[in-house]
């Protein structure tokens, strides 16, 4: 017992003694979750504030007591499970959904509301949130933030970290951390990236923003039966190549096929290899050409059958098989344990056949139903538990194929956590210095380590390293050389191998480094530091095509890039600033998205795994070429967006996407940009989804670059995607427009590219420091730019104005000359604050009175990670915000 | 860990194995959503069953809300991937519970002596029903002497806004039966009205404890809308279905009470026996099951589980007259968990309000959600009860029916409670009551 009667008495002050449970029985009830470990809290706490939760966490902290977070305890790998006994805070009854704002598309909610409820409330006035995990009727929004956890629909839309706008969290000493806000984008680490998937060992969530989604238009639910499940994936692979992104791709083999024929009779023929299950959504003009192309596709790979539901009625018919195939497979034994692996997409029918081998090997019984989009695999395992050869066997197999899945370069979870239960299995996934920083990064937020203790990594090992030898500053430059070329004082290193000993060479010499790419964004550095540049590392490491991934090294141009991924009909869908020149690396280090993002997702969205090497010099690669993984804390979020303060990335991968069938855009104009209000309004309101949305005001538009008027405002809109979409899409733009009065044409597709490039490069800050980057809701853009705009032109400069409406970010560039900067620095906040607005990248000064962003807690956590990860200051200082 | 008496092991094994734990039954399980605490979850509940035989945790006072509160309406069954049934293990957990710490003197008194005497019950009754009529028993509940005497009393006080003056037997001849001697056994006999259109089955009507004592004109209304429907009905004097002692796990009592019924209704010659309360026709259907280790029963119980029908399932089968008027009420259904789940039973009142009532049927969300009456679970959990009812209350409060119908006494008296609680005029009736309006019958003192 770690727990106290003093303490018990503290937690009855705290919250009524009714919400604090300490009997035998209430601690029986408490000991599990719903995957196979359990252990006995000494305490359980039911809050139901914030700031009970923090006083809770901060009379533990005190007294040195371990606690837990603990949602609906749906879990599957021992999250929640108190293995260290003390106090599980059980967050059930912190369920209000406290604020939906329909307009900007996020939701402020409570972890403990259910993620089906949230669903309910928003289907009532035609919205939905994306993760829906198949334990969506249950399981808590906190908890899904803490696995990070996917569900049917991940393939199109994302896991729930794609999801997640911003939390406020209560850090194991009390005090309440807030990342993020409503609006897209920030500029300190990306700690909700790092937080969502950390399984509670960071922290108490205690309230989250999320993004909401318009339902599509229309709905089309097809069933395709294949003889040979090779071919059921080729035809996966065949839709996807095809350009076509269904929100499911669902897939059943043969075991489970059987079980669901003879539970309900869903008409599957008994001998087929695999039933898929394929949806898609979208606009209701393009439904018949995706039907046909993904029937094609199918028949292409000799489908049996191929059937679409005509009406509500059918697709429930079509679904009824597979949402009954965990009740039908449950009654063909007492129990059944449900693995979970994400392999490539491209090796999934070899892992399944593996895994299918395995369960002959043991005899055991082994049906397997997966999203056959994501490569997510869930086989399961049918035995009776009161027969211990037979657990046995099943725990051997568990295990075997979780070394499979890793073999197969593949992750040991794709959505159900580490927590207890696969602990010991991450050193086959990450080597010592790995686990050294992920070890690193939990002490920044945990240094005393009470915090959902013993999960997630393995024990520290003893690692008596030696102290590394010093290196004197001359000795530095002559080994660097050695391992590295030198050329007009710019170290390039060609390699992994020789960043690391360059790096290593420094920490030891304590000789500070910059990292420079294609030089687009940096700015100068002091004399005294080496400046290393990624530019001859510049290869493709792999374009898995199948599998929607390709990895390059870190200062490969993200335009050469994509014209390698041209060839093979794909892309990554980035349009960041100087775009020709821009390094794949100086874009994933600085979050650098462009105008898209709201289609497609930025950086931290679109990366699933990177290689980099750390301040010690230690190459260290977290992620893979999975999209759904929860292996471990989210590294690769934490270094996307760090500005190179933690870590040289080395290599990248990244999520690639069919190339749109056309790309097209609408130019508008009006005269002044609060004309635009009410037309963005309704547009937002209606079932179109522009691609990118950006306003200009009139010195931006009539920059020589872009040539797009010379007095008015313009809002270009953009549209991609599949030929008929777009057309419809723009078609409905332009008959919206007709209520306003708003000048309206076509752009040239020929210009498309073109002219959204010189757009991101408008937006963007570059090398210049006197610059000015705001994030409001995105309702509030028009009005924001143009009380910007107001500004500057009584200031006495007219400066170009950007603004991505549907993402709510606005730029400015400021003048330069001191006086006129301050002028204008005061009214700025002021307009800021009038419209809810914070500022992501401002010149000192300004961006001091950003409430939200300097928060001191954030700023206090960031400066902990990065002492933690680069204590002797080798590598770039934090950015002042 | 004892449960080698009544209790099969067996089954309470093979059903605890079946529960991993996942969690799914939280979403259907009221006591859960209402307290959204681990204590009301069928898979904590089944968790403490399997410690407590594990021997992981004591054997004490702790386990009586957890194994008490469940309301046995059997929805996380539904849910449950593998159709763990925690109702009965429920069950089987109160039986040993009460075997360890003894079963209240008062409820002993009940299940043992009171509910085998159907005269003694009566007597009793019939106290009980003048004492609320004169306004004694409200002032005793006032006085605090009800309390005093027990808690279940005070509460159950509260619950009836008023009690009849005539149970449903003391009608029976005002209603058209005629007493007959048949072997010794008094026997109550009314044959088809004129009016009906077809002859139905000879039918043995079981008259519920809660429709005899406080809601006789719903019976009335079944009778005689079964009798319009061309049945011969019979009615005998017989003891309480053995569901309240089954249900706080003293299962000795259910199956005495269980026996004593078969005995009496086996030789009346009857096709059918049928009764408007899902609580009784539900538990009578279970007869099979619970006398099915007792050698000189099992057949007997097995015939009488046969011939039982629920009003709705039986007059589903038969052929009524058009309604009198149609379309002019808009009505809602709430499941009663003896039906809905207890019998499989939750299209046939619907359609019957529509086809026989003449009413305008409007679907009430969650409607097959419990209401918290659970038999006497609002008396013995008034707190827990309240708020299981709040939220369906609130749900009939988001329809615009005119009438809350529903198919179960028990059900009646819980949502009638609900319905003065939030002053909703909106009365709450039996399907039979609906029916027989729809048809023109008149119904009551």
């Amino acid at each position: 017992m770690t727990v106290g009667i003093d303490t018990v008495n503290r937690f009855c002050e705290i919250l009524s003694p009714d919400r604090v449970l300490a009997d035998p029985v209430s601690r029986h009830l408490y000991k599990y979750d719903g995957g196979l470990d359990e252990a006995l809290p000494d305490v359980v706490v039911l809050p139901q504030t914030t700031e009970e939760v923090a006083a809770v966490v901060k009379a533990c902290a005190v007294r040195g007591v371990p606690f837990v977070p603990r949602g609906a305890g749906t879990s599957l790998s021992g999250g929640p499970v108190p293995v260290a006994g003390g106090v599980v805070i059980c967050l059930t009854r912190m369920n209000h959904i406290q604020q939906i704002d329909y307009e900007n598309l996020y939701a402020i909610v409570q972890p403990g509301v259910v993620n089906l409820d949230f669903q309910d409330v928003l289907a009532a006035e035609g919205y939905f949130y994306a993760p829906d995990p198949a334990s969506e009727s249950v399981c808590t929004l906190g908890g899904n933030v803490g696995e990070n956890s996917g569900g049917p629909h991940c393939l199109k839309y994302g896991v729930t970290t794609n999801h997640i706008l911003g939390l406020e969290v209560v850090l194991p000493d009390g005090q309440v951390l807030r990342t993020g806000r409503q609006a897209l984008h920030h500029l300190s680490y990306d700690l909700t990236g790092l937080l969502v998937g950390s399984e509670g060992t960071f922290g108490v969530v205690t309230e989250i923003i999320c993004r909401i989604m318009p339902m599509p238009e229309a709905v089309t639910t097809m069933l395709a039966i294949f003889d040979k499940l090779d071919e059921a994936s080729q035809a996966v692979s065949d839709i996807i190549a095809d350009g076509i992104i269904p929100t499911s791709l669902e897939m059943m083999d043969n075991v489970m096929i059987q079980a669901v024929e003879q539970s309900m009779q869903a008409g599957y023929p008994l001998d087929a290899e695999a039933v898929l299950i394929i949806e898609v959504g979208g606009l209701a003009a393009g439904m018949n050409d995706q039907v046909q192309r993904i029937q094609a596709a199918c028949r292409r790979n000799n489908v049996r059958s191929f059937q679409t539901a005509q009406d509500e009625e059918e697709r429930i018919r079509l679904w009824r098989g597979r949402k009954g195939a965990f009740g039908a497979v449950a009654h063909l034994a007492p129990s059944s344990l449900a693995i979970d692996i994400a392999v490539p997409r491209t090796v999934l029918p070899q892992v399944l056949r593996k895994v299918m081998d395995l369960g002959e090997e043991y005899n055991i019984k082994i049906g397997n139903v997966f999203h056959a989009g994501d490569g997510n695999l869930h086989p399961n395992l049918l035995f009776d538990p009161r027969d211990p050869d037979q657990v046995q066997r099943v725990e051997k197999i568990d295990d075997e194929i979780t070394r499979l899945a890793v073999q197969y370069g593949g992750v040991l979870t794709g959505e159900h956590g580490i927590g207890s239960q696969k602990r010991k299995w991450m050193t086959r996934m990450f080597g010592p210095a790995e686990l050294d920083a992920m070890h690193r990064i939990k002490d920044a937020f945990d240094p005393h380590g009470l915090c959902n203790p013993e999960k997630v990594l393995p024990e520290t090992a003893d690692s008596s390293v030696a102290e590394p030898v010093p290196v004197s500053a001359e000795d530095f430059a002559q080994s660097a050389e050695a391992a590295c070329v030198r050329s007009k004082d710019i170290w390039q290193p060609y390699d992994s191998e020789a960043v690391t000993k360059l790096v290593t060479l420094a920490a030891r010499s304590g000789q500070r480094l910059a990292i420079r790419g294609a030089g687009t964004k940096s700015g100068p550095v002091g004399d005294d530091v080496q400046v290393v540049s990624t530019l001859y590392l510049n290869h493709i490491q792999q374009l898995d095509t199948d599998n929607l991934t390709a990895t390059v090294q870190a200062g490969m141009r993200l335009s050469e890039l994509n014209q390698a991924l041209a060839e093979e009909q794909q892309m990554v869908p980035l349009r960041p600033a100087h775009y020709q020149e821009a390094t794949v690396g100086g874009v994933i280090a600085t979050a650098d998205s462009g105008p898209h993002r709201l289609l497609y997702g930025g950086p931290r969205d679109l990366v699933t795994g990177l290689e980099a090497v750390l301040a010690d010099g230690s190459l260290v690669k977290f992620g893979r070429c999975c999209v759904k993984n929860v292996s471990g804390y989210a590294l690769e979020k934490l270094l996307t967006g760090s500005y190179g303060t933690l870590g040289l990335i080395t290599e990248i991968t990244l999520r690639t996407r069919p190339l749109p069938e056309r790309c097209e855009a609408l130019m508008l104009t009006a005269p002044a940009a609060a004309d635009f209000t009410p037309l963005l309004r309704e547009l937002r309101a209606s079932i179109l989804r522009p691609a990118a949305a950006q306003l200009l005001n009139p010195t931006a538009a009539s920059r020589p670059e872009v040539q797009l008027g010379e007095d008015d405002w313009v809002l270009l809109v953009a549209s991609e995607g599949l030929a008929v979409e777009v057309s419809e899409q723009l078609q409905l733009a332009s008959e919206l427009c007709e209520g306003y009065d708003i000048t309206i044409q076509p752009l040239p597709a020929a210009d498309y590219e073109r002219l959204w490039q010189q757009v991101a490069n408008l937006g963007s800050r570059g090398t210049d420091q006197h610059y000015a980057w705001l994030a409001c809701p995105p309702s509030e853009s028009c009005g924001l730019a143009e009380a910007i705009d107001l500004i500057m032109t009584e200031t006495g400069y007219s400066r170009p104005i950007s603004a991505a409406v549907n993402l709510g970010n606005v730029t400015v560039r400021l003048p330069a000359d001191e006086d006129l900067l301050r002028a204008a620095v005061t009214r700025l906040q002021q307009a800021a604050k009038g419209y809810g607005a914070n500022f992501s990248a401002a010149p000192v000064g300004l961006a001091d009175s950003n409430e939200g962003h300097n928060d001191q807690v954030a700023r206090q956590l960031c400066a902990r990670i990065k002492a933690n990860i680069d204590p002797h200051g080798i590598l770039p200082a934090l950015p002042q915000l | 860990m004892k449960f080698d008496t009544v209790m099969d092991r067996e089954f309470i094994n093979d059903e605890l194995i079946k529960c991993n734990q996942c969690g799914y039954c939280l979403r259907s399980c009221p006591t859960y959503q209402v307290t959204l605490a681990e204590a009301t979850t069928a898979r904590g509940r089944n968790t403490l069953l399997r410690d407590l035989i594990n021997g992981n945790i004591p054997d004490d006072e702790g386990l009586r809300n957890p194994f008490f509160d469940c309301l046995l309406c059997g929805a996380c069954t539904v849910e449950c991937f593998t159709d763990v049934k925690t109702d009965e293990l429920m069950v089987q957990a109160r039986e040993q519970f009460y075997q360890t710490h003894g079963e209240p003197p008062i409820l002993h008194y009940i299940f043992h002596k009171l509910l085998p005497s159907s005269r003694r019950l009566t007597y009793l009754m019939r106290l009980l029903s003048l004492g609320k009529r004169t306004g004694l028993s409200g002032l005793a509940r006032r006085l605090g002497i009800l309390g005093w005497i027990n808690a279940t009393l005070e509460g159950a006080e509260g619950l009836m806004a008023c009690m009849p003056r005539q149970f449903l037997r003391d009608r029976l001849e005002r209603l058209g039966f005629s007493r007959q001697n048949h072997d010794g056994q008094t026997v109550w006999l009314m044959d088809p009205s004129d009016e009906a259109q077809s002859t139905g089955p000879r039918v043995a009507y079981f008259i519920g404890c809660g429709t005899d004592f406080l809601l006789p004109h719903t019976g009335e209304a079944a009778m005689k809308v079964l009798s319009l429907a061309g049945c011969q009905i019979i009615v005998i004097e017989h003891n309480c279905c053995g569901l309240p002692p089954y249900s706080y796990g003293d299962i000795a009592a259910a199956r005495h009470l269980a026996r004593e019924n078969i005995r009496v209704f086996q030789d009346l010659g009857a096709d059918l026996i049928v009764t408007e309360c899902a609580s009784c026709s539900s538990f009578l259907k279970q007869y099979a099951e619970l006398l099915a280790d007792d050698p000189e029963y099992t057949e007997p119980a097995q015939k009488f589980t046969a011939a039982i029908r629920d009003f709705t399932e039986v007059l589903a089968e038969l052929s009524l007259p058009q309604p009198t008027h149609s379309g002019c009420l808009v009505v809602t259904y709430h499941d009663p968990c003896h039906l809905v789940r207890g019998q499989q039973i939750a299209d046939q009142p619907r359609q019957l309000l529509v086809d026989a009532g003449g009413a305008q049927f409007h679907e009430l969300p969650e409607a097959d959600w419990c209401c918290g009456g659970a038999g006497s679970y609002n008396i013995s959990h008034p707190e827990l009860s309240l708020k299981i009812l709040d939220r369906k209350m609130g749900r009939f409060a988001e329809t615009k029916a005119e009438v809350l119908a529903t198919a179960c006494p028990a059900c009646i008296i819980q949502l009638d409670y609900g319905r003065r609680q939030r002053d909703d005029p909106r009365p709450v009736r039996h399907v039979a009551e609906i029916i027989a309006e729809g048809q023109g019958l008149m119904v009551g003192e």
